[in-house]
């Protein structure tokens, strides 16, 4: 029981402090405010505690595809608020204040608020289900522990490099992590779409389990960073595309923006 | 101004919504019973190549998340409830399914045929 409370949590973790390292991160190296990630943790905090209150509710709405259209909400609107963050995110924003910063802050607050709330109702839910029985919880908690404290480990080892990078880097390898973590954000959407029947599902494009199994560690980690399946559809994959080739272009033309103001004679 | 957007907005996702239902109103069902947590039955002959919508009902008092890396699917099903999860079209093969919350014992196995 220990061992797959072991990975079940770092699962979840995992991905929440991929999302924070990448954000906090970013937000060290561009001189911003913490409040809105610190304000997002909370929010999120609340907001999986209420998701667990509700999820008879949730689970019953749309038919009983309710999780489904919650988890299409929520990944969805990260990936638009991390396109509109790719865009925001400059030096100079931090240094002028006003609305950009606000801005930026209200987006990491409210990206890292919903990455909290779906990862978090499900720990929740998960060690909910062992609270009645006093001898199965201290597994279920020691276990949990370790798998928080290698997400966690993972998150500030992520964190740590990133803000140690030479200084042409440091901006773009954060930026282009979020592409990635986003892609696999919208592959994921579809993912849903299908699970709850609202759009129709296809059979998969290839097949690379035999390559990198999704259960292995590196197949974890590879889910977590590229929204790896080893399994994917069409559609999953046409929305990978187009999301990742969306921050590229908002990410180079935000960058060209401001880069070469002289240049361009403005 | 938004507002007038807005409307049209919520109108089209649903009845988006309503049709996915209609849509899937011919879909065969099956269904997988939890107890104790276990898989009833642990093996489920379903038929290749097209829809197939799933009822998983939790008889237990805890919650459950039925979990399959080969289908790519994975929902919470909390105590005494059901859930419902489309899978398909499947190529003819197994498509090994687990409880992660209770990995040693929830084991089950779809066999598209």
């Amino acid at each position: 029981m220990t061992l797959s409370a072991v990975i079940i949590i770092l699962r979840e973790v995992l991905e929440a402090a991929l999302v924070l390292s990448l954000l906090v991160s970013a937000t060290r190296l561009m001189a911003l405010s913490y409040r809105g990630i610190i304000a997002g943790f909370l929010l999120g905090l609340a907001g999986a505690v209420t998701a667990t209150l509700l999820m008879d509710v949730i689970s019953e709405s749309f038919d009983g595809v309710g999780q489904e259209v919650l988890n299409v909400v929520l990944l969805s609107a990260i990936v638009v608020l991390l396109l509109v963050y790719a865009a925001g995110l400059d030096r100079r924003v931090a240094k002028a204040g006003g609305l950009m910063h606000w801005l930026l802050l209200m987006v990491s607050c409210l990206v890292v608020a919903m990455a909290i709330t779906r990862e978090g109702m499900e720990i929740i839910i998960f060690m909910y289900g062992f609270s009645a029985d006093p001898v199965e919880m201290l597994p279920v908690l020691v276990g949990g522990a370790i798998g928080a404290g290698i997400g966690i480990s993972l998150g500030v080892l992520i964190y740590y490099t990133l803000i140690n990078l030479p200084d042409r880097l440091a901006v773009i390898v954060p930026l282009l992590l979020l592409a990635l973590v986003a892609s696999g954000m919208a592959s994921q959407a579809v993912v849903y779409l299908m699970q709850g029947g609202l759009i129709e599902s296809q059979l998969p494009v290839w097949d690379t389990s035999g390559w990198v199994a999704e259960t292995s560690v590196t197949g974890q980690l590879l889910y977590a960073l590229l929204g790896y399946e080893a399994t994917p559809t069409l559609m999953q994959l046409g929305a990978y595309g187009v999301t990742l080739m969306a921050f590229m272009l908002v990410i180079a033309a935000a960058r060209w923006l401001r880069v070469t103001p002289h240049v361009r004679g403005v | 101004m938004y507002r007038m957007k807005a409307l049209p907005c919520l109108a089209a996702i649903g009845i988006w919504l309503a049709g996915g239902s209609l849509a899937n109103a011919g879909v065969p069902v099956y269904q997988i019973e939890i107890r104790e947590h276990l898989f009833y039955p642990a093996e489920l002959r379903v038929p290749s190549g097209q829809k197939i919508k799933l009822q998983v009902i939790n008889q237990d008092g805890t919650p459950e998340e039925f979990e399959s890396f080969e289908l790519n699917r994975e929902k919470v099903i909390m105590g005494k409830r059901k859930a419902t999860i489309f899978i398909g079209p499947l190529r003819p093969g197994e498509y090994p399914y687990f409880g992660e919350f209770h990995p040693e014992t929830a084991q089950g196995v779809i066999i598209a045929e």
